[in-house]
């Protein structure tokens, strides 16, 4: 049963746009004539089979990995794969925050320490602000009397969440999930998942690339089936899960559903 | 490229251009200033004096030499004599560091112990100190040549030990050294030099290469211990044939380090006076010809070559191992 | 026999029964596990035994304590500590003028404080204070030493023994690890010209013996100077120490500036950090971290590496202690000149094992 969620998807200005993106690593093809919008306030969730190109592609809006054709607009910053600077890398991730697979939390610092180094010494705001900032956001994901703690100290499922509350205090207009409990043991993917609900609940715009078909029912606007670094089929999660369209995506489903 | 990309990469180009023109400048005025106080000295430059005769006598050389032979063959018997030291060194610190790790993994307590403190004491005693140590105490302790000790054909003094060496001509006889007058001639003659450089270098290295193989024996996972017992392997058997190989392909590349390291340590022969390239070449040859820039560029040169030859090797026996094991480097 | 079966109440934890063997067989046990042990532990025990004892009544039964020339010292049976004793001047400070020795002392001191406040530490945080301390005290030292100013000045040329030992590891240290992390991220850096120099030098130093480098040093640099300009021997030797050793400690620094992983410097970007702040905030405090260990035992290698500086003439402890056996006061058997060495081999094998045991702490508190 999908959860009701306010706002709606705004559809006259996209928060990201990706025209004719293609990427090569070396000689091999990992993204090809890739073509997506994504709405402010829509929920995008992205699978498909281990090489598939899903990874790649949401480390291209943040542009973590630069692409070679193309265009590409996020959250206002407009570039061709040629303009491609470090100025703009800055200023896409200033506007977009990532939860990684491998929570890559800064493990010299402490928990609060990890949530303010980003809008300090990266966009400049005053410390105290942030320290707020950062304290409600730590409230939100439930962890509050952890935020003195080193994240080698916590288990993984705290650390991922810490991770998201970190994405937060950037005050992001988008968030990228890059497989977020594919590295938590079964019994923390929940309490993890269940933050990201929350924070769709929310209206936060967010690309998520998971296995987690469940989630994917419950919180997507809209599911994408990648394969061999292409978009096979798109559509509303009740239309992809039990209508799909496409061979492929069929014996994908086929596969992953049974267990 | 775009003009934005391009704006941001400028101040790199730049930069780089400046760091290109400061370095090429300095290189510009050192030569300039060389050849300047060249002039002013006198000196000659070139390499013509590889073919000029050396003028002095090397004591140890594996190749024929005398002093009406060129320069050029100085320095091959330079060269041989650093490789000789070097593989000398090399192999008995090898079996050494080999022991002393194993002893530090023994179940005895004394054997442990023995080995932890082998390998403490000698490698943090300054490796020139222990050259000198054992020169000092090898020269005192050896008689002078007219009460040279006799040990079978063999002689045993304080200019060397001499082996009796293999004749070819007119017959097939041993070569046996006999005292002349203050000298010994006939015979192959391990120098005293050479004995106390062999040891300093074999102690020195062996404690470094015992850590290295011990941590490579740690590293061999406690499973294949376990089912080596299984399969009925325990003991020095398990140690041999599970153990070892494994240890050795882990260690192999630290390993190949600590014998460069060992190649460059040699050159501390010019402490002692034995006669290698850091001796020979950047010692007698640099001042007799007062061409230190040639003589200190070939020092370099030869160094440089024996170590990408150990480093080559090593990569070689590395490769092979791994090939074995069916992985890739 | 049942195939059912449900716990009803738990078992409580109990307390281990005490082993039961005698002290005697734990101890054959512990030192004598198998016949071939056994044995070579009892062959090691005997060499041992030998030796020590013949070590013993040359450095202790037979040896020669007092005196100040070569005649306190016949014969070679005992050790000449008497060499050692009258000598402690000039192999603690070398020829620096005797009313001016109050300099040394204070520079010795303050390095043997500042050790001690530097083992006593325990958190990481004045880490950088530890790095910023071993920065000033040469500078420091230098200052003292040298003097000029109200003190008179005591030119380096004068300065010798331990004093010169120090002051070169301190410098070494001081000039080498700073330059050693620019080299190490100068291999790292988009210019390709910054990583061809860097690494060019660096591989150059790593490729030739440190001996080489100090002859180069002695004999060639004066040849490349301008006319004119004259630079001292041992600045030169200092030069060219630190010059060896940022190479070393650039390859120290490279190690640990891998060991940062990717996914740190990518996390850095994605919360909004410049390059630059990544580095200085995210990788350098975790590479340095990681490194202290190695960088403790570069501390060593540079101990070590002073009596080098014998070699060319520089002199530094070693090199004090041979220029007093051929001192004519000393000069004769070559037992006064072993007496020294193995009193050397003494002083140095406890400060490198102290450092050694030390970096070990390190390593396993982390």
């Amino acid at each position: 049963m999908k959860t009701e969620h306010q706002p709606t998807p705004d559809t006259s200005a996209p928060v990201a746009r990706m025209q004719g993106i293609n990427k090569w690593y070396g000689s091999f093809h990992a993204l090809r004539d890739v073509d997506l919008q994504v709405a402010s306030g829509e929920r995008v969730v992205i699978c498909g089979p281990s090489g598939s190109g899903k990874s790649t592609l949401v480390r291209t809006v943040n542009l973590l990995e630069p692409f070679q054709q193309g265009r590409l607009q996020v959250c206002g910053v407009d570039v061709g794969a040629d303009e491609i600077t470090r100025a703009a890398r800055r200023a896409v991730n200033r506007r977009v925050g990532m939860v990684f697979q491998q929570f890559n939390l800064f493990p010299h610092m402490t928990v609060l320490q990890n949530l303010i180094v980003g809008p300090v010494w990266g966009s400049g705001i005053a410390r105290k602000e942030v320290e707020e900032l950062a304290l409600r956001y730590l409230q939100r994901v439930g962890l509050t009397d952890q935020a003195h703690k080193h994240p080698a100290q916590l288990s993984g499922g705290q650390q991922q969440r810490v991770a998201i509350a970190r994405a937060l205090c950037t005050r992001p207009q988008l968030i990228l999930f890059d497989e977020p409990t594919a590295s938590l043991d079964p019994e923390m993917v929940n309490e993890v998942l269940q933050t990201m609900e929350g924070l769709a609940a929310e209206g936060m715009t967010m690309m998520v690339v998971t296995h987690e078909m469940g989630f994917a029912r419950r919180v997507a606007d809209r599911v994408i089936f990648m394969d061999q670094g292409q978009i096979i089929e798109t559509a509303p999660p009740d239309d992809f899960f039990d209508r799909p369209q496409s061979a492929r995506l069929r014996s994908f489903l086929s596969r992953v559903l049974t267990h | 490229m775009s003009r934005a990309v391009f704006m941001e990469r400028l101040p790199g180009y730049i930069g780089q251009t400046v760091m290109l023109v400061v370095v090429g400048w300095l290189v510009w005025r050192a030569v300039s200033n060389f050849q300047a106080n060249a002039r002013t000295l006198g000196l000659s430059a070139g390499f013509g004096f590889l073919h000029a005769q050396a003028g002095f006598e090397i004591a140890q050389s594996l190749i024929p030499f005398t002093p009406a032979s060129p320069y050029l063959d100085a320095i091959v018997a330079a060269t041989l004599n650093t490789l000789l030291v070097v593989v000398l060194a090399g192999v008995l610190s090898t079996l050494i560091g080999l022991c002393a790790a194993f002893g530090r993994l023994a179940p005895g307590g004394l054997v442990r112990g023995a080995s932890s403190a082998y390998v403490e004491v000698f490698r943090n005693i300054p490796l020139l100190l222990q050259i000198l140590f054992w020169y000092a105490s090898v020269l005192v302790l050896l008689p002078p040549v007219g009460d040279s000790i006799q040990i079978g054909p063999a002689l045993l003094n304080n200019r060397g030990f001499f082996l009796p060496g293999l004749q070819i001509d007119p017959t097939l006889a041993l070569n046996r050294p006999h005292v002349e007058g203050f000298d010994v001639s006939g015979g192959i003659v391990i120098l005293p030099e050479l004995m106390a450089l062999t040891l300093g270098l074999t102690i020195y290295n062996s404690t470094f290469l015992a850590e290295i193989f011990r941590a490579g024996i740690l590293s061999v996972p406690r499973g294949q211990i376990e089912a080596a017992a299984t399969v009925g392997l325990s003991g020095a058997r398990a140690a041999f044939l599970i153990v070892l190989p494994q240890a050795l392909r882990v260690a192999l590349p630290a390993a190949g380090g600590q014998y460069q390291t060992l190649a460059k340590a040699s050159s501390l022969a010019a402490a002692i006076g034995y006669p290698d390239i850091m001796q020979i070449v950047g010692g007698t040859v640099a001042s007799q010809t007062s061409q230190a820039l040639e003589a200190m560029a070939l020092v370099v040169l030869l160094y440089a070559a024996i170590n990408l030859s150990i480093a080559l090797i090593v990569g070689l026996a590395n490769r092979r191992l791994l090939a074995r094991e069916g992985r890739q480097a | 026999m049942t195939t059912h079966f449900v716990r009803q109440t738990l078992i409580d934890a109990r307390s281990a029964p005490v082993a039961a063997l005698p002290i005697a067989t734990r101890w054959r046990r512990a030192m004598f596990p198998t016949p071939p042990m056994g044995a070579l532990s009892l062959l090691l025990l005997a060499v041992f035994a030998v030796l020590g004892w013949r070590f013993l009544e040359w450095a202790v039964v037979h040896a020669h304590w007092l005196g100040d020339s070569s005649e306190a010292c016949p014969g070679d049976a005992g050790a000449c500590w008497a060499f050692v004793a009258a000598r402690w001047k000039p192999w603690l400070v070398g020829n620096y003028p005797s009313d001016q020795l109050w300099r040394p002392w204070t520079c010795f001191a303050a390095f043997a404080l500042f050790w001690i406040w530097v083992v006593r530490r325990s958190h990481a945080a004045s880490l950088q204070r530890v790095l910023l301390g071993f920065i000033l005290l040469p500078v420091g030292f230098f200052l003292v030493l040298i003097g000029g100013g109200p003190l008179p000045v005591v030119a380096a040329t004068r300065w010798g023994g331990l004093l010169l030992t120090l002051v070169v590891t301190l410098t070494t240290f001081a000039t080498a690890l700073p330059l050693g992390l620019c080299l190490a991220l100068g291999r790292r850096s988009r210019l390709a010209v910054a990583r061809w120099l860097c690494g060019a030098f660096v591989e150059g130093m790593r490729a030739v013996p440190l001996l080489a480098v100090l002859f180069i040093a002695a004999t060639l640099v004066p040849l490349f100077l301008p006319r004119g300009l004259s630079v001292d021997l041992f600045p030169r030797a200092v030069v060219a120490f630190a010059l060896f050793n940022a190479a070393m400690a650039a390859e120290v620094f490279r190690g640990g500036l891998q060991a940062v992983g990717r996914g740190q410097i990518e996390a850095g970007t994605t919360v909004g950090l410049s390059d630059f702040a990544t580095l200085r905030l995210i990788v350098l405090p975790q590479a340095v971290t990681a490194v202290v260990p190695a960088l403790v035992n570069i501390m060593i290698a540079v101990i070590k590496e002073t009596t080098l500086l014998s070699v060319i003439g520089v002199n530094d402890l070693l090199g004090a202690v041979e220029i007093g056996a051929k001192s004519p006061d000393w000069i004769g058997e070559s037992n006064i000149l072993t007496s020294g060495y193995v009193f050397l081999a003494v002083a140095y094998l406890m400060v490198c094992y102290g450092l050694s045991r030390y970096s070990r702490r390190l390593e396993t508190q982390r």
